[in-house]
């Protein structure tokens, strides 16, 4: 299952993102987070402590290559899902692996 | 900041159906929606406080989330206060159409948790707000397959 968390400014879904996370995680799933905030702070709701945080490396976009699938052109992953998330998530607690995407990655570089 | 939100559109369309459980915690901007970044989702979670300024969004957020295909969009109240909270949470949604699907109270074990640095569940797993979202891991799934 895939679910999107969306919502006003400071209405609670980092919380309840990352406490769902856990939860799924808990009952013995692979849970895959994906922080898609530019001011990303899943990690420390998650309780992954902000030396992990330090280190997460937003996915790049130079792993996606423009395919065509089911009727329509839109990027996809030009390298199998398991490397990707090998390199790019970090695992947290109760099976849970978190991913950084769309964040800028310095001042500047935006 | 376009190819950031292709990026997430397509590697949500990568990812898997069913070995694995995906949540994306989205940014406060409708951006997720109107580029259709979260196009490929099951569920939408739409979490609203018990104000306008904030139904008014959950309210543009579902009908977005809907245009988009979303299967199954859904309101989670939180911050929950009093009934009469509850009471205003569910007439906003009943008049909009928006199916409210979980009411989670405001709960002062998450100010603490923040100060102590530590992640809600650790700081106390028995807190009200882990009760309410352990009922929604177990009521979403059945709520999915119901419809998506
Ligand atoms: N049910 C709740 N009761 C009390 N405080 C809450 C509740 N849910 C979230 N909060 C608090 O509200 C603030 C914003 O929550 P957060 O999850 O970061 O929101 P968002 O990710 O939507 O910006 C945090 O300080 C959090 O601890
Ligand atoms: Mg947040």
């Amino acid at each position: 299952m895939k679910v999107a968390v969306s919502g006003k400014g400071g209405s609670g879904k980092t919380t309840i993102s990352g406490t769902l996370a856990r939860l799924v995680g808990r009952s013995g799933m692979q849970v895959l987070a994906i922080d898609a905030d530019t001011n990303p702070n899943l990690a420390l709701t998650l309780g992954m402590g902000t030396d992990a945080f330090d280190h997460l490396v937003p996915l790049p976009h130079g792993l996606m290559e423009h395919r065509r699938v089911d009727g329509e052109t839109r990027l996809s992953l030009s390298r199998p899902l398991e490397e990707v998330t090998a390199e790019f998530a970090s695992a947290g607690p109760d099976n849970v692996r978190l991913m950084m995407v769309g964040q800028v990655r310095g001042a500047g570089t935006g | 900041m376009c190819s950031s939100h292709a990026t997430v559109r397509g590697l949500l369309h990568d990812l898997p159906e069913d070995e694995i459980f995906v949540l994306v915690d989205a940014e406060a901007s409708p951006e997720h929606l109107s580029r259709a970044t979260v196009e490929a989702v099951d569920l939408q979670l739409v979490v609203a406080e018990p104000y306008f300024k904030s139904l008014e969004t959950a309210r543009r957020y579902s009908k977005l989330g809907k245009e988009l295909g979303i299967p199954n969009v859904v309101i989670v109240a939180n911050k929950v206060k009093n009934p009469e909270d509850e009471k205003a949470i569910a007439e906003f949604c009943e008049t909009h159409d928006m199916e409210l699907f979980a009411v989670i109270p405001f709960d002062e074990s998450l100010a603490q948790a923040e100060r102590a640095g530590v992640a809600p569940l650790d700081f106390d797993p028995d807190a009200q707000v882990v009760r309410s979202v352990k009922d929604i891991s177990q009521r979403m799934k059945e709520r999915v397959a119901r419809v998506g």
